[in-house]
């Protein structure tokens, strides 16, 4: 189990503006964060720059009080930090088994991949089934699950898991939200970005709200929704210039 | 008479009576993808003079809805009425021709033409098959170039369009839609990627526009500029109108906080 920590991050893309103003914030080890806020935020950035794959302009990471970042993705990977992306970023041409294969290619003894592989058919028969299945042929629910199990073979630090429930029925978004408590039940630490607030807070123990890329606030996850600045936060600011229109 | 005054001229009489009949009417407008409804019958109008935004979660079916109404996507079914005239199904072009402009969300402007030539080449009659001819009219030239000036890119009308920023980009797509002389603008996310001080000025050139008598219909997802400009929302989630409504309305429904918080 390990502890997050961002203090004072600043990032953003190419010689863009900074999308990430100054990010503090610590996921506490054995805990899931949710982060939650309007579109362009800058949520998903706060997950790629622990990931490596946006460098801070400013401000540490650290993991477990050891300073991580600078890392290229793939060292962040080493040292425990993974990302499950938006997209999934599966192999589509390649079968589960494949995709699996390919999450472990860091680990180099062959018997300890194997068990791996087997602790995840355990968990997940469904992928046992499939294994010889290409990965574009499976649903989005499964694509999701393959996703998340190449994670698990990594038996990573943190995960970072990127808007999961996207493009999911509810229903199958719900399975997806209970694998991520069995995660955590492991003892991940786990840092999630969110679009439905309500689910995502569900199955974590802290919400953190970003807005314009600081922080605006945070507080426990099940009473979070009830701030008084959240309905202002998604709908916009009230009664600022009244506007003669005609409305309809 | 300047182009903005002869859209003042135009919009004149539905300003007069009390109860205008809408510009733009969307009734049960549904499309399918395969299983997937990404609009399940959407109705909703856009008052003549107004600024009606489209608002709600990623995914709700918003630049479908545009899609559709701009001809780029033939509706499983429903209808789009344009000025009482049936719309859908017309290709985008004849959609345009007919008074609906649109500007997209990655912008799409012709790199490799001047900023002019991108304007010019939005003309109602002759524009692109002229400017291929070296035969641009005076006045659509001119047009252009009073456009330009409009949105505040005269200095560089005669620069290659790649050479502009992205905030530019975004102004000279506005031009280049007003040159066709639309009754109603679609804007998809005009405040995207966009900087604030950025963002105050394309508003204002929005509520100068509109003042003028410029319908607007706009996908944003900044919902301090929505709020701040609208006259209606139009609230969607899961590809379903959830309120159509004031700011006020909007701001204090709770179903609409739900479409943004999610369900648990």
């Amino acid at each position: 189990m390990s502890t997050l920590t961002l203090d004072g991050v600043r990032a953003g893309y190419g010689r863009g503006p900074d999308i990430l103003n100054g990010i503090s914030m610590t996921v506490e080890s054995g805990t899931t964060c949710c982060v939650i806020g309007p579109n362009g935020a800058g949520k998903s950035t706060i997950l790629k720059v622990v990931a490596g794959l946006v460098r801070p302009r400013e401000g540490t990471i650290t993991l477990d009080g050891e300073r991580v970042d600078g890392r290229r993705p793939d060292q962040m990977i080493g040292t425990g930090i993974c990302l499950v992306p938006q997209d999934r970023s599966l192999f589509p041409e390649m079968t589960v088994a494949e995709n699996l294969r390919m999450a472990g290619y860091l680990i180099t003894d062959k018997h300890r991949l194997e068990t791996r592989l087997d602790a995840v058919y355990d968990r997940f028969p469904l992928l046992r089934e499939r294994a010889h299945q290409r990965a574009r042929t499976l649903s989005g629910g499964q694509q999701q699950l393959v996703a998340l199990s190449r994670a698990l073979i990594l038996e990573p630090r943190i995960l970072l898991v990127d808007e999961p429930s996207l493009g999911l029925a509810p229903l199958v978004a719900d399975q997806i939200f209970d694998t991520l408590r069995q995660f955590n039940e492991l003892g991940m630490t786990i840092l999630l970005v969110e679009q439905n607030a309500r689910k995502g807070l569900e199955t974590a123990d802290v919400g953190f709200v970003v807005d314009l890329g600081r922080e605006k606030f945070q507080g426990p996850a099940d009473t979070i929704l009830e701030h008084p600045e959240i309905r202002e936060l998604y709908l916009g600011r009230r009664g600022r210039r009244p506007k003669q229109g005609i409305a309809p | 008479m300047t182009a903005t005054a002869a859209m003042v001229e135009r919009m004149e009489p539905a300003r007069g009576s009390s109860e205008p009949a809408p510009l733009l009417q969307v009734e049960g407008l549904t499309k399918a993808f395969g299983g997937l409804h990404a609009v399940e019958d959407c109705t909703f109008e856009v008052a003549p003079g107004s600024i009606t935004s489209l608002v709600g979660p990623n995914g709700a079916g918003k630049t479908t809805v545009f899609n559709l109404v701009s001809g780029l996507l033939a509706p499983s079914s429903g209808s789009v009425r344009f000025e009482g005239r049936e719309v859908s199904g017309l290709a985008p072009h004849k959609i345009v021709r007919s008074g609906v402009g649109r500007t997209f969300q990655i912008t799409r402007e012709l790199g490799e033409l001047t900023v002019l030539e991108n304007v010019i080449v939005n003309a109602p009659t002759h524009g692109l098959r002229a400017m291929l001819r070296g035969s641009v009219l005076h006045h659509e030239r001119d047009r252009a170039l009073e456009l330009l000036d409009l949105v505040g890119l005269t200095r560089v009308a005669h620069d290659l369009a790649k050479s502009l920023s992205y905030g530019q980009r975004k102004l000279l797509e506005l031009a280049a839609v007003l040159m066709a002389d639309p009754r109603l603008v679609m804007l998809d996310e005009p405040a995207g990627g966009v900087n604030p001080r950025l963002i105050e000025d394309l508003m204002d050139l929005v509520g100068n526009l509109n003042r003028q008598g410029v319908t607007f219909l706009v996908v944003e997802h900044n919902m301090d500029v929505v709020m701040d400009m609208s006259d209606s929302i139009v609230v969607m989630a899961h590809g379903q109108v959830v309120i159509q409504g004031t700011p006020e309305q909007v701001q204090t429904n709770d179903e609409v906080l739900d479409a943004y918080l999610g369900r648990s």
